[in-house]
């Protein structure tokens, strides 16, 4: 079953398709059908069970906001590359990208004004994605590789306007904006992360444009034959893809209270760990955001998890590693698609 | 080393699902002799070169080399019996010199003096002074080299494989020439001359003149059959054609009593000196509602290519395209279906299958402007249900429910469904490229009765296939490509259909 089609919020058929009647599915078969939205769930389930059983801590209010702030981060990051990755690419430049809007968004608060800074900030995040597209596109440089090099070029650039250092700022907007809360004991951050999720998730099953990006990933000379600009689908994806970086870089600034150098890079594993995890695959066409909000939840929470259960940091990274392995292995249903290209 | 040798195949057949791609074809070669393989598209050609060279293993069947049984279906240990091979699809590694590619896996055979890149180099130079190559020297990079260059290495391969054969070679050529400029296709022939002596070749080829030339024997297949093997001097053109053909056509099938023909004169496509280098030049097209046009053709004479060009999925580089009275000087699929011309390419599994994805979402792929909502710019996901179980069960598209991942109906159904992509708009003209390809005959029937309803309701059909016997039973007019131009314009009417024959003739 692919999740692009959205069984659940649909009306049956009426009239039916010809051969009559869905088949009567036994338990096990639909087990089988819909294992890749359900081993996420369990593999959070059985996480939030087992450290709750560790360590009562788990199970509280502070534990709580810890892994909304983190999930508010990893959730908007990985969003970025979800959509790369529909379409059958991959961007590695998201971290380092939201890394520059940290610090871009800590040299300009307090010059600029917050909602100028804000915008500042998103249309640079965008027209970093716009090079990435373009060069991807128009000069045919593999997704990966251009990303991989861009990646290195924001990390001079950052680097370069922070001289290496903390970015401090005095504005008290972003700290309103991401750290407040406006519904009792959820951070706005964390909140903002939740919107963008359901926003991302009606744009890409229910407008057209949504599933031309399905359709470009799924197979691109089908959806140019049958009338996909799929030029300008692309192009969009990769400036949408780092404008949610940006987003994702506010969201690291305010909660650090200063922008870090290098802040969101080391978070670039971790969000495409979150986006496969999820069950979007890298070769394109199957997934969606709704997906990443699941895998984030369980990379952050097996994180938190063994850290409150005192978990060596290098047993962590160990355990980190098994369990994107046997996710992706559990979920992907291999007969029907490769996971990459 | 034996003076001669002689291949045999017996009863070799070869089915792909329901196709039956050769059955219970026997045949023999010996030393001396060019055996001239000739049949109409799809009539088992290729496959057959592909058993003889092991990259096809047929069901049944088997196949001696001096009454020794021979390994079908292992290419290594056929070409170690001397069997070689020169195909349209070059084999080429473009990153080696042309030395290294011609004894790629053979560099060990090649004796004599100093290091082997030396001793490969030198004995490549040689080989391509016998063929009277000048141009091309053993040391290029293959990757540096032109088509016809690379397909003259390619022969040069085969021949060098021939050469270091523990007996007197095979060498099978699948349409050598179609790369190759007449003067290059003339060192071949007398190289094939010179060689007779020391091997036994069959030669593949749509050109019939060049067949009859070198070959000493001629063996035609149809349908996957031997139609007759025959001694090839004094055989009238004609009578291969007829021999090539020569099948009973039903009318009913068609549904040409069905069949109308044009219902207004004004052309609804009319396409003036369309030209793509190197492909198709100064093609005169037009198109009429309700009427159904056919492009015929060889593999490779453009015919394929006119029609993407139609759909506005490859750009003409000359020629206007005039849809319903307006020029288009931009022609690209979202125009094309903006105008209501929509195309249904060849390959469904690489051109119009979204396979991870739902029947539903393929079917919609095709009109999802039109489920948009003007307020909010959301689809309407109800309607894109009901209108998507509509045109499926108008179409009679077979499948589980309406979310099944379009990957797991049988091609029938899914080229049912590429179909119905098109049907919930205004449709003004239908471009298909071998629409039945690989489908059971029940749903080609299914489709031609769409087709007849489409064009009684005044829709434009310019049809493009592999089979003859289809185009002649769905066209009104014939349109016969050779070469990349028109050879002939040949109408057939429900009351006055061709005959194959009148079709080849001007195809080949």
């Amino acid at each position: 079953m692919t999740m692009n089609s959205l069984d659940v919020l649909s009306p049956p058929a009426a009239g039916g398709p010809q051969s009559g009647g869905r088949s009567r599915a036994n338990a096990l078969t639909y087990l089988a059908r819909y294992r890749n939205i359900l081993v996420p769930i369990v593999a959070l389930v059985v996480l939030v069970a087992y450290f709750g059983a560790r360590n009562s801590a788990f199970i509280s209010t502070g534990s709580a906001q810890n892994i909304e702030r983190q999930m508010a981060f990893l959730t908007v990051l990985a969003l970025a590359g979800t959509f790369v990755i529909l379409i059958g690419g991959i961007d590695l430049s998201v971290a380092a990208n939201a890394t520059l809007a940290g610090i871009l968004i800590a040299k300009w608060l307090d010059s600029y004004g917050g909602v100028v800074a804000i915008l500042l900030v998103l249309l640079v995040g965008g027209l970093v994605g716009l090079a990435n597209g373009l060069i991807a596109t128009l000069l045919k440089v593999p997704s990966f590789l251009v990303t991989l090099g861009m990646m290195s070029v924001l990390d001079g650039v950052s680097n370069t306007i922070s001289h290496g250092g903390p970015v401090s700022y005095n504005s008290g907007l972003l700290n309103t904006l991401v750290n407040k809360s406006s519904i009792r004991g959820v951070p706005n951050g964390a909140l903002l992360a939740f919107v963008l999720v359901i926003v991302f998730t009606v744009l890409v099953f229910v407008t057209s444009y949504g599933r031309h990006i399905y359709a470009v990933g799924g197979n691109e000379r089908a959806a140019r034959l049958s009338g996909v600009r799929v030029l300008s689908v692309k192009l969009s994806v990769f400036v949408l893809s780092g404008v949610i970086a940006a987003v994702a870089g506010i969201i690291l600034t305010g909660q650090a209270s200063t922008g870090v150098p290098l802040g969101a890079d080391p978070s670039l594993l971790n969000s495409i760990a979150a986006i496969v995890v999820g069950g979007t695959a890298l070769s394109g066409g199957v997934g969606g955001p709704h997906r990443t909000l699941l895998g984030a939840l369980v990379i952050v929470i097996l994180g938190s998890g063994m850290d409150i259960t005192a978990v060596g940091p290098y047993t962590q990274l160990i355990v980190k590693g098994v369990v994107v392995i046997a996710a992706v292995a559990l979920t992907i249903d291999r007969r029907r698609y490769g996971l990459i290209k | 080393m034996p003076a001669t040798s002689t291949v045999t195949l017996t009863g070799i057949s070869k089915s792909y699902g329901a196709v039956r791609a050769l059955r219970e074809v026997s045949l023999e070669v010996h030393t001396g002799e060019v055996l001239g393989l000739i049949g109409e598209n799809g009539a088992g050609k290729s496959t057959l070169i592909g058993v003889l060279s092991g990259t096809v293993r047929p069901d049944t069947g088997t196949m001696t080399v001096d009454d020794v049984h021979a390994p079908l279906g292992d290419p290594r240990r056929l070409s170690a019996l001397g069997v070689s091979v020169v195909v349209q699809e070059q084999a080429l590694v473009e990153s080696l010199r042309v030395y290294e590619n011609i004894y790629l896996g053979r560099e060990a055979l090649v004796r004599g003096r100093g290091l082997r890149a030396r001793r490969l180099r030198a004995a490549a130079g040689e080989l391509l002074r016998e063929m009277h190559i000048d141009d091309i020297r053993p040391d290029a990079l293959v990757a540096e080299l032109s088509y016809p260059q690379r397909q003259l290495v390619e022969i040069a391969k085969a021949f060098a494989s021939a050469q270091l054969a523990e007996r007197p070679a095979l060498i099978l050529l699948d349409e050598p020439t179609s790369a190759l400029s007449e003067h290059e296709a003339e060192l071949l022939f007398s190289l094939i001359e010179r060689w007779r002596p020391r091997a036994s070749f069959i030669y593949v080829s749509h050109i019939l003149q060049d067949v009859l030339r070198l070959s000493s024997r001629l063996l035609v297949l149809r349908d996957g059959r031997v139609i007759d093997t025959l001694p090839s001097d004094d055989v009238a053109l004609d009578r291969l054609h007829e021999l090539m053909v020569g099948r009973e056509r039903s009318t009913d099938y068609y549904r040409e009593d069905e069949q109308r023909g044009a219902v207004s004169a004004e052309p609804v496509i009319r396409v003036t000196g369309a030209t793509k280098t190197g492909v198709f030049a100064d093609v005169d097209l037009t198109v009429r509602p309700g009427e159904v046009v056919g492009v015929a053709g060889v593999v490779g004479s453009g015919k394929s290519e006119l029609a993407a060009a139609l759909a506005g999925a490859t750009r003409l580089d000359s020629g206007s395209i005039e849809v319903a009275g307006r020029h288009q000087p931009r022609w690209t699929v979202p125009l094309a279906v903006k105008s209501g011309v929509f195309y249904v390419p060849p390959e469904r599994a690489t051109d119009s299958l979204f396979t991870t994805m739902s029947v539903r979402s393929n079917i919609s792929i095709g009109f999802l402007d039109m489920l948009t909502s003007r307020w909010t710019r959301l689809l309407r996901l109800r309607d894109e249900w009901a209108t998507a179980a509509q045109l499926a069960n108008r179409l009679q598209v077979k499948t589980e429910s309406l979310s099944t991942p379009i990957g797991e109906l049988s091609g029938g159904n899914q080229q049912k469904a590429v179909f119905a992509r098109w049907m919930a708009r205004e449709c003004r003209v239908l471009v298909l490229d071998d629409p039945t390809r690989g489908i059971d005959v029940g749903t080609r029937e299914e489709i031609y009765t769409l087709l007849r309803g489409l064009a009684a309701r005044g829709v434009g059909v310019l049809l493009c296939t592999e089979s003859l016997e289809e185009i002649i039973g769905l066209a009104d007019r014939i349109l016969v490509l050779k070469d990349g131009r028109v050879s002939a314009e040949i109408a057939a009417s429900a009351t006055a259909k061709p005959s194959e024959i009148d079709v080849v003739r001007h195809m080949m």
